[in-house]
């Protein structure tokens, strides 16, 4: 009863926590035969296998529209694939709750020796619709693909643009909770495609969430209201769109003009930075060090829940004073945000001059429940679009607390019993 | 709420129906596509056997069997079914890689519809099986209300192989030749064309370990001797089924997680 109250309400949502996916390197002399496996089975050692996706925690909102951004090969269409049920993960898990639309290799599913109205239905079963609800359809999906005039007639004659036009017809009409996108959006003549476009927006404004893959900055800036960064297969920075943007193409920017890599002196702390793992930006402004202070003024890496928590961060420009913000956040392990802080929002103009200075923010109070945490610092240009300096996820600290309990707030509390007569 | 998840496993049911059906109507198009006969063919392929059969073993080395055309033609339609489905069903997962990339598709239905399949086939051409039988023994029992349940567990027994082989075809292309040279000693470990009760001294334990052997004395003891069939050894062929399967099922899902990767 419980369960299904909770499943109702989160139809829609998606939560990934911890996921992996290896897979075997290939090498030519693949055991596709039992002699070979029989042979292999001697020196099982020979199976080499790298991390396609690692560690990848993050939550979906029903209704919002995430973007996933990355290189070649940075883990996206893998990780689309796993949100749609294709392939096991390795570790970790996917929660996915609702039913699942794809537009991913749209016309692989037709079958040529078919007329266009079999394929309609062919389609509309396999990507999830029953009969019933296909004949539903019909006309709209027609009318939605211009192929009234074509439908009974064998998919063999249809031009290439005519079948994606069949294909992605019957996938944007079967009303899915969540819909994922593999960088289809580019089919057919312009006009078909401002078509699928608007299409697409409608099941926006019906609440589906969206899980786009895009190469396309503007597309993903035109669409999303959240940004995921993979790189390598793991998440790099997961959070609003305009931000995330600029770290991805600060990451790229650098990766085009590599520049000096220069490690901040870590003070107390032990953080390992990294250029385009952890750290991103181009640096014209630089964060030189980061201390974890307690009310004691003494760094540190473990506090009480309620303590005072004062970060220390140390900048500097490069060249000349330029005005910045600078943005504090706080995430537990699987990438939920906490809290997200910056100077900007707070009223406080800052201007980067080329001799060092710090700033301090200091928490009076860290009502956090107990457990671990990362602090993320970055130092942007007042409009987000600039990443000078981001440390992802680098500072950890840990927070103790008396009373067990499950969440991430502890607030000063306590339980009042009362008679009542 | 309890009504919100039960709504939602009716539709369920109802679109693996329709799954089922629209796949399996799209391999029937797809095999009897411009051709004439269509699922003609179905029936020509067994009767073809049955002629070299009766000609064989009617005439040439004549074995006794009383009604032997009945006797043969449902060894041969019997065994149609279970062969075609066996080595089908070895490839439904190789040969099907776009539906295995699809989100949401659910795989294991891949087996279960080349069962379905090829049992119309066979469902097609019980008619002119009864029909033989009639003409053959001038009589119908009221035994052949049976015939569904010997079907049923036929269907579960050549699923259960299915499942196993589907899998270990997607890691080992080996098992379909493999299965193929097993299937052709099966056929002949089967009593299809002679006589069981002939070689029951020397070899009634091979048969006796043989679920189809018992599947195809079922038949002909419905449509021959106009009985019920041996119950008892239905059950135990469904028990055994029932185990295979399971283990099957097993199989299947474990290496399911790797179709997508072999493909």
């Amino acid at each position: 009863m419980q369960a299904s109250i909770l499943k109702a309400r989160a139809r829609g949502s998606i939560s990934v926590i911890g996921l992996g996916k290896r897979f075997r390197i290939v090498s030519p002399d693949r055991q596709r035969t039992l002699k070979a496996a029989v042979v292999a089975r001697s020196h099982r050692q020979s199976d080499r296998y790298f991390w396609g996706l690692r560690d990848v925690s993050f939550r979906v909102g029903k209704g919002r529209t995430v973007g996933v951004v990355g290189r070649n090969g940075a883990g996206k269409s893998t990780l689309l694939r796993l949100i749609g049920g294709v392939g096991r993960p390795d570790e970790g898990t996917i929660e996915v709750h609702g039913r699942i639309g794809a537009l991913l290799e749209i016309s692989a599913g037709l079958t040529d020796d078919l007329s266009g109205r079999e394929n309609v239905f062919l389609l509309g079963v396999i990507a999830g619709m029953t009969r019933r609800e296909v004949e539903e359809r019909f006309e709209v999906i027609l009318g939605f693909s211009e192929l009234e005039e074509f439908i009974d007639r064998p998919v063999r004659t249809y031009s290439t643009g005519m079948k994606m036009r069949l294909a992605f017809a019957v996938a944007v009409h079967i009303d899915p909770d969540i819909l994922l996108v593999d960088e289809v959006l580019a089919v057919g003549d312009m006009t078909f495609q401002a078509k699928c476009f608007n299409r697409i927006r409608e099941i926006q404004r019906q609440g589906c969430t969206i899980f786009l893959v895009s190469h396309d900055i503007d597309q993903i800036r035109e669409w999303c209201d959240e940004v995921l960064f993979l790189k390598d297969g793991r998440v790099v920075a997961y959070g609003a769109t305009e931000k995330t943007l600029a770290l991805y193409a600060s990451a790229m920017e650098s990766l085009n003009a590599p520049t000096e890599i220069v490690l901040p002196r870590a003070e107390g702390a032990k953080p390992v930075l990294e250029q385009d793992r952890n750290r991103f930006g181009s640096r014209e402004v630089e964060i030189t060090s980061v201390s974890l202070l307690g009310s004691d003024e003494f760094a540190r890496e473990h506090f009480a829940a309620g303590e005072a928590l004062t970060i220390r961060i140390g900048y500097v420009a490069r060249a000349q004073a330029t005005v910045v913000r600078l943005q504090v956040a706080i995430y537990t392990p699987d990438g939920t945000l906490c809290l997200e802080v910056d100077t900007q929002a707070a009223g406080i103009p800052i201007e980067a001059l080329p001799t060092r200075q710090t700033i301090d923010v200091r928490f009076d109070r860290l009502d956090l429940a107990g457990g671990s945490y990362f602090a993320s610092i970055g130092i942007y240009s007042e409009d987000w679009r600039i990443v000078h300096d981001y440390h992802a996820d680098a500072y950890p600290f840990t927070i103790t607390s008396l009373f067990w309990g499950r969440g991430y707030l502890l607030p000063p509390m306590q339980w009042l019993k009362r008679e009542v007569s | 709420m309890g009504g919100w998840g039960n709504r939602l496993r009716v539709r369920q049911a109802i679109h693996l129906r329709d799954l089922l059906s629209e796949l399996i109507a799209r391999d029937f198009k797809l095999r009897y596509h411009r051709s004439y006969l269509g699922v003609g063919w179905s029936l020509l392929r067994p009767l073809s056997q049955l002629l070299v059969f009766l000609f064989l073993f009617g005439s040439v080395l004549p074995l006794g069997i009383p009604h032997y055309t009945t006797f043969l033609l449902s060894g041969v339609l019997v065994w149609a079914w279970f062969g075609s489905a066996v080595s089908g069903a070895s490839v439904s997962v190789t040969g099907n890689p776009e539906l295995v990339r699809r989100p949401g598709f659910p795989v294991q239905i891949l087996p279960v519809l080349i069962v379905v399949g090829e049992g119309i086939h066979f469902v097609v051409a019980l008619p002119l099986l009864i029909l033989v039988a009639w003409i053959d023994l001038g009589t119908i029992s009221l035994a052949i209300v049976a015939l569904p349940l010997v079907m049923l567990i036929q269907a579960v027994f050549t699923l259960s192989l299915s499942y196993v082989l589907a899998a270990t075809h997607v890691r080992f292309r080996d098992t379909q030749d493999a299965a193929n040279i097993a299937m052709m000693l099966a056929f002949y470990l089967t009593p299809v064309f002679y006589n069981p009760r002939l070689v029951a001294e020397r070899f009634g334990g091979v048969l006796w370990f043989n679920p189809m052997s018992h599947v195809l004395q079922a038949y002909r003891t419905i449509l021959i001797d106009g009985v019920f069939p041996d119950f008892v050894a239905l059950g135990v062929v469904l028990l055994v089924s029932m185990v295979v399967m399971v283990f099957g099922i097993w199989v299947f899902e474990r290496q399911s997680a790797g179709f997508v990767e072999e493909l």
